[in-house]
């Protein structure tokens, strides 16, 4: 009995601690006390782009497509554009951006490429 | 209690505090925003504002009034919610563990060392499981419910069903309720079953729940007398039960075996052969409940939370029924059960919980406190999240989603737009009402380490959340509301609209 006895008290005493540790652990709930990572919960932005900034890029892009002179050239910019929009999370636009740019310079290797990788502003044109 | 079967129940006791013990300090903080509504209103009534979340107005939007009673006896004797919640849902969470397993010892009548193991290990898998121990600090009831309904549960069917003497039951019965109202389905499924097994008369099942129906009746009359309604304001805000609801309810109760595999065998073992006269009202309080949760379309939290309530009182049916198989069963049918049982052990060993679980509540808690901080008063904030936002700000609150607001919880459901997963316990909403009614709308989920520079940055989330996005538009466009940014942390930025005057 003795034995039964002993195991119970460590129990106890082990769900005491149990409860001890869950009282004294850190409080992030207090004033001022630090937020950790803050997830970006934006709709649609671009990497660390303000709003402003993601709609200049949309924009020129659009821009560029439209007042392209010959179909590379147009091709290419919706390829960017397309990037733009598949980082953006707008799944649909950019499949369709993609498959026009196809579409238009299926040779082109330099449409393959901005299709392929994650778009680089730089190299695009589009200085931030 | 002979000894083998009580030195098994302590090592079981002292195996989960062990668990429990190692595991606490990578799970708190946990906090979920539900919590941080209990702990308002238990501020609240211990400051002797009355069980309300804004003080003046008689609105019951809390579902546990025993839980939200002991934050307030805790908060009155100067200790804080937040750390009352965290140890008695840990101390609750062992005793859940513990009342499964002496139901299960006792279900079995199990004496040799391999039926004690075995009717115990079904209990185990409770304190094996992560997931159990995160909602226990989660600052609801939910581990408190567990165990309440463990003990209420066995004590009803061993004196109902069985005919063992059995104390208190009426009054664990009524505790069980007032934890959480949907053990009346166990309660009235065990009453029926008694009474059409004749183990109980109608006369003698009066007298055995006496305390509860008493209880309950007055805990009714003076809700009512109170508040003005008998129920809480919150089953108004989630009652449901049209088809969309059971249709989106039924898929969340088909992947509920996927998170639970042994709620499945659990409820399959209260109608096994030859348990049957005893647990079968257990099993059809499961299948009633599973019901009730189906016409509600489920539930929004993760790992299926409603069935960590029934999953002691389940698990002591399952454990029982596998004890006696033990005893009656071929060498064969024994090692099926180790290997099952092992399987499901080392599943419930494997469950992880992402690290920095709810996140999101803790930078509600620091925007209330921002929110404090850069506005009067006097000033209503409208929001969809009321917990930890509402507690750091300790501003007046108009919830958008009717929990702690009586217009707004009878509002009726818009069919504007299909019902989804997302939309339930979040269906009722008045974006004009919000409008007009709060000075400060905090947008849904809507932070991020850059400032918000237009309303179509911020995520619809859900319908009732689309709805105000779409009204406030029209608000800002027209010059009643801006949007602003509040920085709640270095560099972290939350969109609120604020009204322009």
């Amino acid at each position: 009995m003795r034995a039964v006895i002993a195991v119970w008290a460590a129990a106890c005493l082990m769900s005491g601690i149990a409860a001890a540790r869950a009282a004294r652990g850190p409080n992030p709930y207090a004033a001022g006390a630090a937020a950790g990572a803050i997830e970006d919960r934006r709709l649609h932005h671009f990497r660390n782009a303000t709003y402003t900034e993601t709609q200049r890029l949309f924009d020129t892009l659009l821009q560029r497509a439209g007042q392209a002179h010959d179909v590379v050239t147009r091709a290419r910019a919706l390829a960017a554009l397309a990037a733009l929009q598949r980082e953006r999370a707008m799944q649909n636009q950019a499949t369709a951006a993609a498959q026009e740019a196809q579409r238009l310079a299926p040779a082109d290797p330099e449409v393959r490429r901005l299709l392929s990788q994650p778009l680089d502003l730089r190299a695009a044109g589009l200085e931030p | 209690m002979e000894r083998r079967p009580c030195l098994a129940l302590a090592c079981l006791a002292l195996v989960a505090a062990i668990l429990a013990a190692w595991r606490v300090p990578d799970l708190v903080p946990c906090l979920q925003d539900d919590g941080f509504i209990y702990f308002r209103i238990a501020e609240n009534a211990a400051s002797g504002n009355g069980p309300v979340f804004n003080p003046g107005e008689r609105v019951d939007a809390a579902t546990s009034p025993v839980w939200m009673w002991l934050l307030a006896l805790c908060a009155r004797v100067g200790v804080s919610p937040l750390v009352a919640a965290s140890v008695l849902g840990v101390v609750a969470a062992w005793g859940a563990v513990l009342a499964s397993g002496r139901w299960a010892l006792e279900l079995a009548g199990a004496r040799s060392r391999g039926a004690i193991v075995t009717t115990l290990l079904p209990p185990t898998l409770i304190a094996l499981d992560v997931r159990f121990l995160l909602a226990a600090l989660s600052g609801m009831e939910t581990a408190l419910a567990a165990c309440t309904w463990a003990l209420a549960g066995r004590s009803l069917v061993r004196r109902c069903v069985q005919g063992y003497q059995a104390t208190g039951t009426g009054w664990l019965v009524l505790i069980a309720v007032l934890v959480r109202a949907e053990f009346v389905l166990f309660a009235g499924a065990v009453a029926a079953w008694a009474l059409l097994r004749r183990t109980s008369t109608i006369a003698a099942l009066l007298r055995v729940l006496l305390p509860a129906l008493i209880g309950g009746a007055l805990y009714l009359l003076a809700h009512a007398f109170y508040f003005g309604d008998p129920l809480p304001n919150t089953f108004h805000a989630k009652s449901a039960a049209d088809w969309a609801h059971v249709r989106i309810g039924f898929e969340w109760l088909v992947r509920a075996p996927l998170t639970y595999p042994w709620l499945v065998l659990a409820a399959a073992s209260c109608f096994a052969p030859w348990r049957r006269p005893v647990l079968a009202p257990i099993g059809i309080g499961i299948v009633a409940y599973a019901v009730f949760l189906v016409s509600l379309g489920g539930d929004h939290f993760v790992f299926h939370r409603p069935m960590l309530h029934l999953l002691p009182l389940a698990l002591a049916a399952l454990g029982g029924t596998l004890g006696c198989l033990w005893n009656e069963a071929r060498v064969a049918t024994r090692i099926a059960t180790a290997v099952t049982l092992a399987a499901l052990l080392g599943f419930a060993a494997s469950r992880r919980v992402a690290p920095g679980a709810f996140q999101w509540v803790r930078h509600a808690a620091q925007l209330g406190y921002a929110l404090a901080h850069s506005y009067p008063a006097e000033t209503r904030f409208g929001l969809f999240a009321i917990g930890a936002t509402g507690y750091t700000s300790g501003g007046r609150v108009v919830d958008a989603l009717g929990l702690a607001d009586v217009r707004i919880a009878r509002a009726p459901r818009s069919d504007d737009a299909p019902l989804t997963p997302a939309d339930i316990g979040h269906e009722r909403g008045d974006p004009d009402a919000l409008l007009a009614r709060a000075d400060v709308i905090v947008l849904f989920g809507a932070y991020a380490p850059i400032p918000f520079e237009s309303l179509d940055e911020v995520r619809p989330g859900f319908r009732q959340h689309e709805r105000l996005l779409n009204a406030a538009r029209t608000a800002v466009a027209g010059g009643a509301f801006r949007l602003r940014n509040v920085e709640f942390a270095p560099g972290a930025y939350w969109a609120v609209l604020e009204r322009a005057s």
